[in-house]
């Protein structure tokens, strides 16, 4: 818990919760939605293809799409670092914020996965796709979904 | 009736006062949690497809991208009927606050914007035969831009509001 507190009493913490300035606060939070918007948006494009939408787009182009989702995970490490901080003794042991914890991290191992084992095999569009591709495309949208629902209900189950 | 008047009578209703007070999850927060899966079904695929006419990850073909249209087509009108939710809940905060009408004016434009990518660009039948006119870059470009104002708006509400009901 001193840990948490500490956390809290940090410049950033502290700035991030107390500034009156739009660019504090409310831009951490308008940050969160922009990579969200990023991430489950493109995962939404890669997800429903492996489960069979738009066959006839090829897997392997869409490997240029993760350094975008990358990106989109990079700006809400950043902003949920700055929110979690904030509020770091309240948020923090709040089994919500820690289930979407879980999600996210989940989520983001799947990405590992489907980019290493699928999109970067020379041969992924050679071959029909295996059931273990599909279900890890229909894994990272439940993720998101469930994280995302988590969450955004934080705010509301403290 | 005047315009607060209005408004009041709107929150009196028993839906927006069920919204705002009850303390089911399945009131305000489900809502909100509805608006945050749809934006990210509509803006998120939209990002993918402007990129893509943009010229990233140019291998890709862009004309069974139009596949991705249904689906964002599917958040828009969640978002539709998730926001007319929150809009009767707290009529008040909304109207009374010009970011609200920056947010609708954005969302209007970005949409006019889908909807001319997806006639223009995709009805295009030599799509992928030549390189994407510079047109359709253009419209890619401020579909994002849009988009982007639309979130930014949009989400900046919660903190823009002066007002919170008609007669507070």
């Amino acid at each position: 818990m001193s840990f948490l507190l500490w956390l809290e009493s940090t410049g950033f913490g502290t700035f991030v919760r107390e500034s009156e300035s739009l660019f504090a606060y409310p831009t951490f939070i308008v940050l969160h939605t922009f990579g969200l918007s990023i991430v489950v948006g493109i995962s939404v494009v890669v997800g429903t293809r492996l489960m069979g939408l738009a066959p006839t787009i090829p897997l392997a182009p869409l490997n240029k799409l993760f350094p975008i989702m990358w990106f989109g995970f990079a700006i809400n490490l950043f902003s949920g670092s700055g929110l979690a901080a904030a509020a770091a003794s309240t948020t923090i042991p709040n089994p919500l914020f820690i289930a979407k914890i879980i999600f996210v991290l989940t989520a983001v191992a799947v990405m590992v996965v489907l980019q290493v084992k699928v999109f970067r095999d020379p041969e992924v569009d050679d071959k029909p796709l295996d059931t273990m591709s599909k279900a890890l495309g229909g894994s990272l949208l439940a993720l998101w979904l469930l994280a995302m629902i988590s969450g955004r209900l934080i705010t509301y189950i403290a | 009736m005047d315009f607060f008047a209005w408004l009041d009578w709107i929150e009196r209703t028993g839906f927006s006062t069920w919204l705002r007070e009850s303390p089911s999850l399945l009131a305000f927060p489900s809502v909100i949690v509805l608006h945050t899966v749809g934006l990210a079904f509509l803006v998120g695929t939209n990002i993918a497809v402007d990129l893509r006419i943009l010229g990233f990850a140019s291998r890709i073909p862009l004309a069974p991208m139009e596949r991705f249209f249904p689906v964002m087509w599917a958040g828009f009108w969640v978002n539709a009927a998730s926001g007319v939710a929150l809009l009767i809940a707290y009529p008040a905060k909304a109207f009374t606050d010009p970011v609200f009408y920056i947010k609708l004016l954005c969302i209007a434009l970005g949409v006019t914007s889908i909807r001319m990518i997806q006639k223009q660009v995709f009805g295009d039948p030599s799509l992928d035969a030549r390189a994407v006119p510079r047109k359709s870059k253009l419209l890619a470009g401020a579909s994002l831009f849009f988009w982007i104002g639309a979130i930014t708006a949009g989400r900046l509400l919660a903190y823009t509001a002066t007002r919170f009901m008609a007669y507070d």
